[in-house]
């Protein structure tokens, strides 16, 4: 018996970060979606890319409790690669090579589409966090995620002065903030 | 460098995306919000960053997972390209094993020579050489040449045979038994590897041997290389009643 059932089953695995479910995922999917995709984009790589890209846009939007697909999931799979590759070719100032061949072969599902803009920009602020200081990831990472108080993180992170504390927690968003920002992606999103 | 205001902004910005705004404060920040496009740009970028930083350890995790199920799938593949590519080396081998086997235990290809030596029987065709007995020829030279000329045939003195049998179709009594002399000096010429003299020989009988010469003139053509001729000679003994419609079925299935 396969891991995964139905979509309901999908989600949640996913969710959980399922291994099981990812490799049958991977196993039913992802050689016919790399077919899909290198038929709009041939370079293997890139090809590759926008597949995991998509599974990590998936894997955002079961962190809503309430995130349901109406699709078989490959057409979902199918249509949040499609939106990702789009919005590549847009980024990348391409949109208007797009050629006929590249037009998809199935039916899109709006509500991918909709699913991977909504994650786009939680996903670059993901990408600018690997270009902060270790120290900001790690004042961010608790206050945000562990809901230390500025009490726990200044002792923990030997910090003496809480004003300093403060300036250099209130520095270390405003770095990730203006990496975002100057981003180009970002005026899209 | 941000001034006061915008430090303060900043702080009810965080606030309210944490849901840590209440009473008059929410009010006003919402009725700005939904007043001011850049400041719901700054909510919606304040908020995606505390998603962010929240599920950034989740999405490593998932790119980890990510990455073993790829790792999986490929060495599913390879394996099942190694278990494919393994059982191509066991077909081939066979194949080879069994061209081998086949080389080595393969029927020799049959010749011409052997098929004519499989359906020519000289002990039953010289037998029919000395048919008759005929008194006639008991005492005469005639018959002493003649008795000659088969104990050459039946030794396998072929040459010396056909020379004998040429002699004694010189001699006034060989108007009696041409046939006879034609028909033993064709099978002296088939054994002495002259079939197209054997044909010549064959073809002279006249009425004698209905049923032998239709056969060893077709065994005849058959080892002059002929196989037209031979194919309609043994077509016609094996539609007909002849001893030798079974040899000659045989011989059109190996022509």
């Amino acid at each position: 018996m396969t891991p995964v059932q139905n979509n309901l089953e999908i989600v949640e695995g996913i969710r959980r970060n399922d291994g099981a479910v990812l490799q049958e995922l991977y196993r039913l999917y992802k050689n016919r979606m790399i077919g899909h995709l290198r038929s709009w984009e041939n370079a293997l790589d890139t090809a590759e890319d926008i597949f995991q890209e998509a599974m990590v846009s998936i894997f955002l939007k079961t962190q809503n409790p309430d995130f349901v697909i109406h699709t078989q999931f490959f057409t979902y799979l199918y249509s949040v690669c499609w939106r990702i590759w789009l919005n590549k070719k847009r980024s990348d100032r391409q949109l208007d090579r797009v050629r006929s061949a590249q037009i998809p072969v199935l039916t899109l599902d709006p509500q991918a589409e909709k699913d991977v803009d909504d994650v786009e920009l939680i996903k670059l602020v993901l990408e600018k966090m690997r270009d902060i200081p270790a120290d900001c990831q790690s004042i961010l990472s608790q206050f945000y995620l562990e809901g230390k108080s500025t009490q726990d993180i200044m002792t923990e992170l030997n910090h003496g002065s809480r004003s300093y504390f403060y300036k250099r927690n209130s520095h270390c968003k405003d770095k990730l903030r203006d990496l975002v920002m100057d981003d180009p992606r970002f005026l899209n999103l | 460098m941000n001034t006061p205001e915008m430090d303060d902004i900043q702080d009810q910005i965080e606030q309210y995306v944490a849901g840590k705004l209440e009473g008059q404060a929410l009010v006003d920040f919402e009725q700005r919000l939904s007043a001011d496009p850049q400041l719901a740009q700054r909510v919606r970028l304040e908020n995606a960053l505390q998603q962010a930083v929240r599920l950034a350890p989740q999405v490593t995790q998932f790119r980890e997972q990510l990455k073993a199920a790829d790792a999986q799938l490929i060495g599913t593949q390879r394996s099942k390209t190694f278990r494919i590519s393994r059982l191509s080396a066991i077909a081939a081998t066979a194949l080879l094993l069994l061209a081998a086997w086949w080389f080595f235990n393969r029927p020799e290809p049959v010749s011409r020579a052997d098929l004519f030596a499989a359906h020519f029987h000289p002990h039953e065709a010289f037998s029919k050489v000395n048919r008759g007995g005929d008194n006639k020829i008991d005492t005469s030279a005639f018959k002493q040449r003649w008795d000659a000329a088969v104990a050459d045939l039946n030794a396998g003195q072929y040459e010396a045979a056909i020379q004998k049998f040429d002699q004694l179709q010189t001699m006034p009594e060989a108007r009696a038994y041409s046939d006879d002399l034609f028909y033993a000096k064709g099978l002296a010429c088939l054994q002495a590897g002259k079939p197209q003299e054997a044909i010549n020989s064959f073809e002279a009988i006249q009425t004698s041997f209905p049923s032998e010469k239709p056969w060893y003139l077709a065994l005849s053509y058959y080892l002059a290389g002929n196989d037209a001729a031979a194919r309609t000679a043994f077509e016609q003994i094996a539609q007909s009643a002849s001893p030798y419609k079974k040899e000659a079925q045989e011989m059109l299935e190996s022509l």
